[in-house]
């Protein structure tokens, strides 16, 4: 146990220092200076955390004040109930369908080949989960604590407040919900564990079906009791239990005796999880969850192309029967290529990016101000440099196949930009159709300019990834993402075609703006050709 | 005969660490050569920099008259190369790689005709509708010799290309190899196969901390 203590731990201390690099804090350093910093840190995020939390508060006030206008804490109540509830049953529904005790690949080759006692290693292994897990319940809770407490100011007339009372209600408000969640997730984690060690046989579903009932129950007839429904006398017996806590939290209510009711109940819950790990197998678990685990490993540290390409082939399966081969020779095996590949890998942010593309292509008709216009167009970019390099990015990951094959590089570039670029001209040019006709706007100028702008955004984008390739690294399939300064680029090659049209007038602004675009976007494909024969 | 692959003072440094010393030699129509020497003496820095997949500080590669630095395409359509590991495209299957090779090569007049002769002789025929990452070693290196062969070239590059494969596989390997002799293809092959080493082909080659010698 001793050593798998110590495997968590340096797991632990792995995750913590991940979230404190990202303010640029190294835990293992020990000099003076950092641990300086670490002080200031510390008075920083407390000072700019409280405002953020305040400030969310202002609204929350706002908006209990609205949609609960009679009865503001016993609302308030009910809603944390129902997010509990709607959380709960998530989180049971995915403990129920695989492990809730996650793996990656490195536990699966060491951690699961060891004989440990699976007791020990379930509880050890909930303790981060359940961190990450309750730290959105505790900014819930705080900033629900808040919002009353400016409520409540609110009716005082608005007098100067304690600011020391003012923090105490937040805090109130996360110590009570602190053990219902760790009641809530233990239960889930048990039941997962106890079904998966019994093979998810269907008799053995009865269980958490019970657990699902009685607790859900529970949580539900405390919403409804707090949102004022009329309960049948059984469940309005048990109705108050759960209330009973968080309004203890939001009150100067007794906080102290809730939470030794509550704690006792998480007590019950541990030993019931314990109980239940009798027969949990290490092996299994690393079997269901060790992708998962891995893809979220590989999506934070910044590999998101190798945590999608996993996941895409995950979503393929194994065999695919081609429904579309077509003839076609020389760069047009790339478009053909692009096709397939689009076709296969679409998913929810595809639709995400055509959305955003419609409703830019909308605002660039409807809105008739240059300020406005240049805004849209920033959003555009960032997109628009994105999705038009992606299947670029790609190829340049499977450089050994794509340096062999007898194509210019402007050819291939073109080719693989034909379709993203072609999907963009298109439903842009359908945002600013729909623009047009609510707006009764002209739609000649912005279309005109539209092909030239993608041109030159797909260059700009095309030529700093090349600039920014490298060989050894495009070999083992890392090729570099689209950075701040390209996007910039990138934009202010767009802007300037809309800054023609909308500054000169007429006819003589729109065939000015499409010219001006066209001479940027040849430039730009130009160059991009260039570097791409440049990587080194 | 005719001389298909020139390579002349070809080199590769990194800062001032020489993967590769100036390096010449040629190779005739229809001759193999193969290539040994420890991990990391140079011999995938060679292939790679004949192939201009990276690039090379110094020297010129010249295929069947046309110089890599002036008719890059017309080399690259008489050069295929294999490479010791090769990455397959995530949502094309193998059929499809090996016609989107084709395609670009302009090499689909009978393409049907010969994917499939091609996948049967390398046992990929029953999976050519499979996606390569589930393939194992073994069967994505057969892939990628297939996806060289499927395009039509005068000069043939393999790097390590017996590494993951059955004893099977590799005499069907050294078979090809010699049918593209008769062909009049030239073959460049590395290998730490000591068969190979010692008994296959018409010249050996030595690479020994970056520096290249005919043994």
């Amino acid at each position: 146990m001793r050593a798998l203590h110590w495997i968590r731990s340096r797991q632990e201390m792995e995750e913590l220092s991940y979230w404190l690099s990202l303010v640029s804090y190294n835990p293992k350093d020990r000099s003076l200076d950092n641990r300086i910093y670490l002080v200031y840190l510390l008075v920083f995020f407390s000072v700019w955390w409280f405002m953020v939390l305040v400030w969310f508060a202002g609204t929350g006030a706002s908006l209990l004040a609205l949609v609960f206008p009679s009865a503001i804490l016993p609302g308030t109540i009910g809603l944390e109930l129902i997010i509990i509830l709607i959380w709960f049953l998530t989180l049971m529904v995915l403990s129920l369908l695989r492990s809730p005790v996650a793996f990656s690949e490195e536990d699966a080759y060491l951690v699961c080949q060891m004989p440990l006692k699976p007791r020990g290693l379930v509880l050890r292994w909930s303790l981060m989960p359940w961190v990450r897990s309750v730290i959105p319940f505790l900014i819930l809770a705080m900033v629900l604590g808040f919002s009353l407490a400016e409520v409540d100011l609110a009716r005082q007339g608005g007098t100067d407040p304690d600011i020391f009372a003012y923090i105490v209600r937040g805090l109130r408000a996360a110590l009570a919900m602190l053990p219902l969640h760790l009641a809530a997730f233990g239960l889930a984690w048990a039941n997962g564990v106890w079904f998966m060690s019994r093979q998810r046989r269907k008799a053995a579903g009865i269980v958490p079906v019970v657990t699902i009932g009685v607790v859900g129950l529970l949580i539900l007839s405390g919403a409804l009791a707090s949102f004022g429904a009329g309960l049948p006398s059984w469940m309005a017996a048990i109705s108050d239990v759960l209330p009973a806590v968080l309004r203890a939290g939001f009150t100067e209510g007794a906080l102290g005796s809730a939470l030794r009711i509550a704690g006792l109940a998480d007590l019950v819950v541990i030993l019931l999880l314990y109980l239940s790990a009798g027969r949990f197998s290490p092996s299994q678990a690393a079997q269901e969850t060790q992708s998962q685990e891995t893809n979220r490993n590989l999506r934070r540290y910044g590999f998101t192309n190798r945590g999608q390409d996993r996941k895409t082939q995950k979503r393929l399966g194994v065999v695919r029967r081609s429904a579309w081969l077509p003839r076609w020779q020389g760069s047009a095996a790339a478009i053909w290529k692009d096709l397939l590949q689009s076709w296969r890998s679409v998913n929810l942010s595809y639709f995400y990016h055509l959305l955003i593309f419609f409703s830019v292509g909308l605002g660039l008709v409807f809105i008739p101000s240059l300020g406005g216009r240049i805004f849209l167009i920033l959003t555009w970019a960032l997109q628009a440099t994105r999705f038009l390099t992606q299947r670029l990015k790609e190829d340049l990951t499977h450089w050994a196949l794509l340096r062999q094959l007898p194509l210019k590089p402007l050819d291939f570039i073109l080719a693989d930009l034909a379709f993203p670029g072609g999907l963009l001209l298109l439903v842009s040019l359908l945002g600013m159709a729909a623009g047009s006709l609510l707006g009764n706007q002209p739609l000649l100028s912005a279309g005109l300019s539209l092909p030239g702008m993608i041109a030159s955004t797909a260059g700009v984008s095309a030529f700093m990834i090349f600039r920014y390739s490298r060989i050894d690294l495009l070999l083992s399939g890392q090729a570099p993402s689209i950075n701040e300064l390209g996007v910039f680029i990138a934009a202010v090659c767009a802007v300037i075609p809309v800054a023609v049209y909308s500054l000169l007038p007429g006819f003589a602004g729109a065939i000015g703006g499409m010219v001006v675009s066209i001479l940027i976007g040849f430039i730009a494909l130009n160059a991009a050709g260039n570097a791409f024969r440049h990587i080194d | 005969m005719e001389e298909r692959l020139l390579v002349q003072d070809l080199s590769k440094r990194y800062g001032q660490f020489v993967a590769l010393a100036p390096t010449s030699f040629s190779l005739k129509a229809g001759e193999i050569a193969t290539l040994s020497g420890q991990n990391g003496s140079g011999k995938t820095t060679l292939l790679t920099c004949i192939t201009k997949l990276i690039k090379p500080s110094s020297g010129k590669v010249v295929v069947d008259s046309f110089d890599m630095a002036v008719d890059e395409l017309e080399v690259r359509r008489r050069m295929a190369f294999v490479p010791d590991v090769q990455r397959f495209y995530t949502t094309l299957t193998a059929w499809e790689h090996l016609r989107y090779v084709a395609m670009a090569n302009n090499a689909l007049d009978g393409f049907d005709q010969r994917a499939e002769m091609l996948l049967k002789e390398f046992g990929l025929w029953e999976t050519r509708d499979h996606f390569p990452h589930n393939y194992s070693r073994g069967m994505q290196l057969k892939l990628s010799l297939t996806l060289a062969l499927i395009r039509p070239f005068t000069v043939l590059l393999l790097d390590e290309p017996t590494s993951a494969l059955d004893e099977e596989s590799v005499s069907l390997l050294l078979d090809k190899v010699l049918a593209l002799r008769d062909q009049g293809v030239s073959v460049l092959m590395s290998s730490h196969n000591p068969i190979i080493k010692q008994q296959f082909g018409d010249r050996q080659f030595l690479v020994e901390e970056g520096v290249l010698r005919e043994v």
